[in-house]
């Protein structure tokens, strides 16, 4: 079973569905004890860093996500939910984030129409992860987000353009993180999201 | 680099897709589940699904109709149309919406905008406006166009902007349905001065009337519905053509 956090943030019905769609046996979970049972997690997020840390600890889910991602667990972070993976984050206020991948994240500061949304490409910077596999350089995904992840180079595994380059899929031994919105993404959203979900791993 | 946006729109009424001349003579265009499939295999970006008479009929948006396409649909989709209230935004985002169009309600009562984008995101709030050009300026039309108000098209966008909405979705009233092109002049004029994006609507009828959006009318999308409806062209074409004059659009 794939568990989907719900941290309350956001809306998870359409990543459900996209679930739905690729036949991935998921269940949306509200308490860290549901966790026990899963393979794989999923953490999604429509909102900002700071509300996410706050409500990921409120419900209980920040000590638990940290024991299991030491446990070898794949967890896929997606948008807000990528990005609180990382060190620390300074949107509204600066806030400690999971720190499961070393990295900061930070405002665009470009002269671009901020969010930075619609679609984008994909930039691969290595080419043997699975998550991508199947998957073209230059695929196109969607994207909404103000906010970018500045990690190491070792870290991440395609980056995007929007003025400047920034780090739009990451991936760390077990951990993933996607800066767009597969489920909305069309086919190349849903072929990401089989890769993770069914990836044996 | 960020695609331009193409975006079929399906105006609805009576679970029917519509469309007119100048929001009149509505005439059925097809079954929304249908279209709404169909454009998404076309490569279209983004769908918008309008039930276009709510706020005439005083009623909520139809949700169960606007949820069956958001089913079957892995594409950003709005969804609008007598939208008047917070718990209508959330009601709406529940049914699979990733935005919310709002129109009437915002002219009534603009507080909405900063209301929804408090609890929804910024991301998820979409102002329609409805324009008309009268001498040398246009005014905001509301209740699906049928009224005249007395807001300048330029200063509400801007205020919507300030608000804390997300995108605009801009239509000519002039040009609506009747293929003449987009009102230019005034989407850029918007454009180039608010900092979230704005859709072009209303008036497309040839190719160039896509590129002329984007280049002429620095838009950031273009939305389009009997040239779609009526199959004058596919959006790949549309896509394939934009790619020909140098814009860039998802392939």
């Amino acid at each position: 079973m794939i568990a989907v956090i719900d941290y309350r943030i956001g809306n998870l019905y359409n990543l459900k569905n996209a679930l739905d769609k690729i036949d991935a046996s998921s269940k949306i979970v509200t308490s860290p004890k549901e966790l026990a049972r899963a393979k794989k997690i999923i953490i999604p997020g429509v909102s900002s860093f700071d509300v996410a840390m706050r409500n990921f600890k409120h419900y209980g889910f920040y000590e638990k996500i940290i024991e299991i991602a030491h446990t070898g667990i794949p967890i896929l972070g997606v948008c807000v939910g990528m990005q609180i993976l990382f060190s620390i984050g300074e949107e509204n206020t600066t806030t400690k984030g999971l720190n499961l991948i070393k990295g900061q994240v930070k405002k665009f500061t470009i002269p671009f129409k901020i969010p930075h949304m619609g679609w984008n490409q994909l930039s691969f910077t290595k080419d043997d992860n699975h998550l991508l596999s199947g998957l073209e350089n230059g695929a196109w995904v969607y994207f909404v987000h103000s906010y970018f992840v500045e990690t190491s180079a070792q870290f991440s595994i395609a980056t995007t353009d929007y003025q400047q380059t920034f780090c739009s899929v990451c991936a760390h031994k077990n951990i993933y993180g996607l800066q767009f919105h597969p489920e909305k993404s069309q086919k190349n959203g849903l072929k990401i999201l089989s890769n993770f979900c069914f990836n044996k791993d | 680099m960020l695609a331009k946006r193409i975006i079929p729109c399906l105006d609805i009424k009576n679970n029917r897709v519509v469309k007119g001349v100048n929001f009149n003579n509505l005439k059925d265009a097809g079954h929304p589940l249908e279209l709404a499939i169909d454009y998404e295999k076309q490569n279209a970006d983004e769908l918008v699904f309008l039930d276009i008479s709510a706020s005439l009929e005083n009623r909520n948006t139809k949700i169960e109709l606007a949820q069956s396409v958001a089913r079957k649909i892995f594409i950003p989709f709005t969804i609008g149309g007598g939208v008047s209230s917070l718990d209508s935004m959330i009601k709406i985002v529940k049914a699979g919406a990733d935005k919310v169009a709002l129109n009437s309600a915002v002219i009534k009562n603009p507080d909405l905008i900063q209301q929804g984008a408090k609890e929804l995101g910024s991301q998820c709030i979409v102002v329609a406006i409805d324009i008309k050009k009268y001498g040398n300026r246009w005014f905001v039309h509301n209740l699906a166009g049928s009224e005249k108000t007395d807001l300048d098209a330029f200063e509400w966008a801007k205020k919507v902007a300030d608000l804390g909405a997300g995108e605009i979705i801009l239509t000519s009233m002039d040009r609506d349905g009747t293929q003449s092109g987009f009102d230019l002049e005034i989407t850029a004029k918007i454009s180039k001065t608010v900092r979230i994006p704005v859709i072009a609507s209303g008036g497309v009828g040839k190719l160039s009337h896509f590129s002329d959006a984007f280049k002429i009318g620095y838009a950031d999308g273009a939305l389009a519905a009997s040239v779609f409806h009526q199959g004058i062209f596919s959006i790949s074409e549309v896509k394939k053509y934009l790619r020909s004059q140098a814009i860039v659009t998802r392939c």
